[in-house]
């Protein structure tokens, strides 16, 4: 079952002889449960399709469908919550809010919602990301690695329908990487979730169902890997 | 919502810094509001204390009125407070001593409970009367009584005859009763000319007791006080033959006759509170605005995360409402107790500084006003809310990715940042630098140049308001350049008072009076139009031709001095027999009214009277003679004008015959023609219907001087010249040595080096004289308020600006410190650090000239309008204070904020997250 569909996607930058096109006419869908690895160049645009998927960007043109709804045509409230509930965002640099300990960045999507926090699914996660003990400290207590794991939480905890992450790995070193993805393998597997993950580490690549290259902002390879 | 505020709390504890001056900033707005209102709630309860312990606590009086008239004011419903002084008798002293006779009749008067508590008395020993046989009397009384041998101390009794007539030369008063002797007690003792004991009309004096109904009362003085606003109505009403309004009570209850004046007073006030608003929403929203872009990128993630742009405005709501919950209480009280404290501290001397205050006993001292309170905190947190509200949008409209990122404040113009090439070559790279950051950061930079614009506009407004204040206030002093005038009757008083050491510089002038009656052609161009606009709407009763001629013969030697200093040969105007004289300009104040009457404007003009070259005036006799009243009968007015054929006409109005119920007035022209060698005038009544002169004159009249040459006209004045301010008379200078002896006694015009111990030394010599400086003494007051007042506020207003301007840079600073460090791990020297900030330094301050200066310029303009000036003189040394001021502010700011990044590791900076 189709759960993402983006169709004649395109974003450009700047305006005249310094106009980038980050992004150009990228058409793709997505099964649900997939787990899809986005690799390219830097500069290839593929941060940029992230963001769009993400809704924390807006495209020039196109549409992005999820769950088959056109994502873009919500209201700002609708996509807030849209971000909220249906995706789950996980940057290169962390970016957890600084002033909030371990818990409440995980759970700040919940709490965003209004929500009570399961903490049984809370405690699962902890433990799956090894941050017990932690709870309470705040980011600049943590090393990068587990700063990233904190933001993976954040990303799973609302249990959305996508999973997005930008190079999850990039700042981090070969033991802390596979951990992290073995990490976003098994809530793909477990929960079911679709995973879409940029990466330029060719490891993590082969570990996905399939690949997308993007290059100059246009799709230039589809393969499904397994 | 709970997290949103666990949030905002987090983040306020978190950046300690940023909290703490956005709160500071919070109290120093409550605070200056509270401050200024106060002050001036302060300064007018003061003021109010003094008037009404110098003149009096009631708003309009009735004289002469009778005893039925009383009756029917105590019915009248808008009256809320009514002190009454009854004439229950008249008694006299008369006997001869060595020294001098007195013959002095005097006035008992009967003051009812209200009157003795509405006014002032001034009572020296002693205490109220409480029985109607307990009295007040004068120091002169008390000379009187001591002189002709009666007890004359507190607490003795004497026993006075009471006559209930009175017939005086004008006015003849009501009879009642018969003579009669009544013995008094002596509460108290008071002062020589208080005005209440003196009666301009009759001459006489009072003697006060208490209104125990115990005598009938003749005829009274009813002081009223009601609701400010029905003053000007109750005035119109009969309760007496004559009605004095108290405008200076009423001018602090905003009830004056002049709208202008009262205009004035809300202008003023709104100015100032613009200022002071103006001033506090920059300093609030500023702060809010730095925090809001701190935390962009915080809001970006949070909105990333899922927030909605209603979830992330209430963060910096309930930041905003926290502050202020905290700040603005915290403001009311420090703006209160400040000046409490500060009028406390200060109390000794500001009161030896004012005149009324030291008088009367009265303190300045802090006045809370609930509505003030009230009103500072409704505007503080008016301005957190909008300041808090227009960073919260700005953050919620761009895209989250971009807030992350931060690049949104980043705009790469078209055709790439090409800036600073020229500035490269001239100054090398920081230079270059200073100005690529200033073109592509171009959003932060202006929100910093218009911080700094508004800082330098708000000083120089200020400055323009307080010259405003301090010109209107001072245009309302007079400039006399002498203090007392006093009598002299002999050269040994003149040698006594002009070897006292409180005695400063001094004149001996001596008066002489006329009349003229000048063509309109021998007027200055400027007074002729001056007159004729203001004519219609002034409605004279003269003709411009008519004028009264006051001569000042001014001592010789003091007028010689005066004529070398001003570059004039004194010789001629020195001439024993026939002396030039000065011409004085005059000082016009001339009011303007709109269609229906109201006086709307008023404006001051110092005026040459006489057009150049006009070197005689024909001095004529004053008022009508003798033998045309005799002919005439009743004349009731009088007006000279010349006719085309330069005859001079005095016209009289003859009132109808009391028999003559119907009767109307009859206008008499009379011929006025100079006999002989111009020293005598002679009048020939006109018949009225034919107009033909009759041929012999009804009388004939000398004139003390026929001719006067005329010499310079002046502007300024010698010592012992009044300033002319009457619109029918021309004042002339000669010398004192010229005076007819018959003349006007001679007096000695003197400035005081001490007033206090001049005016003693008077008193107790019993010099005959007139006190000048004393009716100043208030006006110099409010001066000497409205100065304190001033500085004040500009230091206040300065202070706000400098903490606007250092809010506003040390903050910009700060976000740039991974810059620094990139500059600096690259290998940029402290020096060129320290070139490149001293060039933004420049961009920032040259910027802020560019737009501050015109617009101070026309913030002044327009200030000047509102208080309705037409003199506007450019806010010169303003602008330079105030442009100083940024640049040094700017300069020390940028220079310290640096000072603190360049001490830190390089890779510290460029990993800081925050």
């Amino acid at each position: 079952m189709e759960v993402l569909r983006v169709e004649h996607l395109s974003k450009t930058y700047g305006a005249g002889e310094n106009q980038i096109h980050a992004l150009n006419d990228v058409s793709f869908s997505v099964e649900n449960g997939q787990f899809l690895a986005i690799i390219g160049p830097s500069g290839s645009g593929k941060s940029t399709l992230l963001h769009i998927l993400g809704g924390v960007d807006r495209p020039g043109s196109g549409k992005v469908y999820l769950n088959g709804q056109d994502v873009f045509a919500q209201s700002e409230d609708q996509l807030a919550i849209f971000r909220r509930r249906q995706v789950g965002l996980i940057y290169q640099f962390y970016n957890l809010i600084p002033v909030l300990n371990v818990t409440e960045n995980i759970t700040l999507p919940v709490l965003l919602d209004g929500r009570e926090v399961n903490q049984e699914h809370l405690n699962d996660l902890l433990d799956t990301l090894n941050l017990r003990g932690r709870e309470t400290h705040l980011p600049s207590q943590l090393s990068g690695g587990q700063q990233q794991r904190v933001s993976i939480g954040r990303a799973l905890m609302n249990a959305p329908a996508v999973v997005l992450a930008d190079e999850p790995t990039g700042n981090l070193d070969s033991k802390n990487s596979q951990e992290i993805i073995e990490l976003l393998k098994s809530s793909n597997r477990k929960y079911g979730q679709t995973l879409i993950v940029i990466t330029h580490d060719e490891n993590i690549a082969l570990q996905a169902d399939r690949i997308i290259a993007i290059e100059d902002g246009r799709i230039v390879r589809d393969e499904v890997v397994r | 919502m709970k997290l949103i505020r666990h949030l905002t709390w987090q983040n306020m504890k978190h950046s300690k810094v940023r909290t703490l001056v956005t709160v500071l900033g919070i109290i120093l707005s409550a605070a200056m509001f509270t401050a200024v209102t106060t002050m001036g709630m302060s300064f007018r309860a003061y003021m109010l204390e003094g008037e009404i312990a110098e003149n009096g606590d009631y708003f309009v009086c009735y004289s002469y009125g009778t005893m039925d008239d009383l009756q029917s004011l105590q019915q009248e419903p808008s009256v809320t407070k009514l002190g009454t002084v009854n004439t229950i008798g008249y008694t006299s002293f008369q006997y001869e001593t060595d020294s001098r006779s007195v013959d002095d009749t005097l006035i008992i008067g009967a003051g009812n409970r209200e009157f003795f508590e509405m006014v002032p008395v001034g009572l020296l020993e002693g205490r109220l009367p409480e029985t109607g046989s307990e009295l007040i009397i004068t120091g002169a009384v008390q000379d009187y009584l001591r002189e002709s041998g009666q007890p004359c101390e507190l607490g003795a009794q004497i026993t006075l005859p009471i006559a209930v007539s009175c017939e005086t030369e004008d006015v003849t008063l009501p009879v009642s009763g018969t003579p009669y002797e009544k013995t008094f007690t002596i509460v108290g003792i008071s002062e020589y000319n208080t005005q209440y004991f003196g009666d301009n009309q009759l001459d006489l004096s009072n003697l006060l007791t208490y209104d125990d109904g115990s005598e009938a009362g003749i005829w009274g003085r009813f002081f009223v006080k009601s609701d400010p606003k029905d003053a000007y109505a109750l005035a119109e009403k009969p309760y007496g033959p004559s009605c004095a309004v108290n405008q200076s009570l009423l001018n602090f209850y905003g009830v004056t006759k002049y709208y202008s004046i009262n205009d004035l007073i809300v202008t003023f006030a709104a100015v100032l509170m613009g200022i002071i608003m103006v001033g506090s929403v920059t300093l609030i929203y500023n702060a809010f605005s730095i925090s809001v872009s701190e935390r962009t990128k915080q809001f970006g993630l949070l909105s990333s995360v899922g927030a909605t742009r209603t979830q992330i405005r209430q963060s910096v709501f309930t930041e905003a409402v926290g502050l202020a919950a905290v700040g603005i209480p915290i403001g009311i009280f420090c703006g209160y107790a400040g000046i409490a404290i500060t009028l406390r501290l200060t109390h000794g001397l500001i009161d030896s500084l004012l005149w009324s205050a030291a008088k009367n006993n009265i303190i300045l001292h802090a006045v809370p006003s609930v509505p003030a309170f009230v009103l500072a905190g409704l505007v503080a947190l008016a301005t957190v809310l909008i300041s808090a509200w227009i960073p919260a949008r700005r953050a919620t409209k761009i895209t989250p990715i971009a807030a992350i990122r931060q690049t949104g404040e980043f705009v790469v113009p078209k055709h790439g940042i090409r800036a600073g090439m020229l500035t490269q070559s001239l100054f090398g790279l920081p230079a270059a630098l200073a100005r690529k950051y200033y073109t592509v950061n171009k959003r932060k930079y202006r929100a910093t140049i218009l911080s700094l614009t508004i800082s330098m506009v708000l000083f120089v407004a200020a400055g323009s308001f307080v010259q405003r204040l301090t010109g209107t206030a001072e245009e309302q002093a007079n400039t006399d350049n002498f203090d007392f005038e006093i009598i002299v009757n002999s050269a040994e008083q003149v040698e006594q008072l002009r070897t006292h050491p409180a005695l400063g510089d001094s004149a001996l002038v001596a008066h002489g009076y006329g009349r003229a009656v000048i063509p309109e052609a021998d007027f200055d161009a400027d007074y002729r139009a001056s007159w004729d606009a203001r004519e219609q709407t002034y409605h004279y009763q003269e003709s411009i031709m008519s004028k009264k001629i006051r001569i000042e013969y001014l001592e010789d030697p003091v007028l010689e001095r005066f004529l070398k200093a001003q570059g004039l040969d004194p010789t001629p105007y020195l001439d024993r027999k026939e002396p030039l004289a000065l011409v004085t300009d005059a000082q016009l104040t001339w009011y303007s009214y709109d269609e229906t009457g109201r006086p709307v404007d008023r404006q001051r003009s110092t005026e040459q009277i006489l057009r150049d070259g006009v070197d005689t005036l024909t001095l004529i006799p004053s008022g009508v003679p003798d033998g045309v009243l005799q002919r005439l009968e009743r004349v009731a007015d009088d007006r000279l004008c010349m006719e085309p054929d330069g005859t001079i006409l005095l016209t009289v109005m003859v009132a109808p015959s009391p028999e003559d119920e119907s009767g109307e007035n009859l206008w008499y022209e009379i011929e006025v023609r100079p006999v002989g060698n111009g020293t005598d005038y002679a009048y020939y009544i006109r018949d009225p219907k034919t107009g033909i002169a009759e041929d012999e004159p009804a009388d004939v009249v000398s004139v003390e001087r026929a001719q006067l040459r005329l010499g310079a006209s002046i502007r300024e004045l010698p010592i012992g010249i009044r300033q002319n301010t009457n619109y029918d008379t021309i004042t002339v200078i000669l010398p004192l040595s010229s005076a007819p002896a018959e003349s006007d006694t001679v007096a000695l015009m003197a400035a005081a080096s001490d007033y206090e111990a001049l005016l003693a030394f008077l008193e107790e010599q019993d010099f005959s004289f007139v006190d000048y400086l004393e009716s100043q003494m208030e006006y110099r007051d409010y001066i000497t308020m409205i100065r304190i007042f001033s500085y004040g506020f500009i230091t206040l207003i300065s202070l706000i600006c400098i903490c606007n301007v250092f809010n506003t840079i040390s903050t910009n600073i700060a976000l740039r410190r991974k810059d620094f460090g990139m500059l600096r791990s690259v290998g940029m020297k402290d020096r060129e650090i320290d070139r490149m900030m001293a060039f933004e330094c420049l961009q920032y301050g040259l910027k802020a000239m560019l737009w501050g200066i015109p617009l101070s310029i026309l913030t002044s303009l327009l200030i000047a309008r509102l208080v309705g000036s037409s003199a506007f003189a450019l806010p010169v040394r303003s602008l330079f204070i105030a442009a100083g001021f940024i640049f040094v502010t700017v300069f020390i700011t940028m220079f310290y904020a640096v000072s603190k990044l360049k001490q830190e590791n390089p890779i510290e900076a460029i990993r800081s997250e925050s």
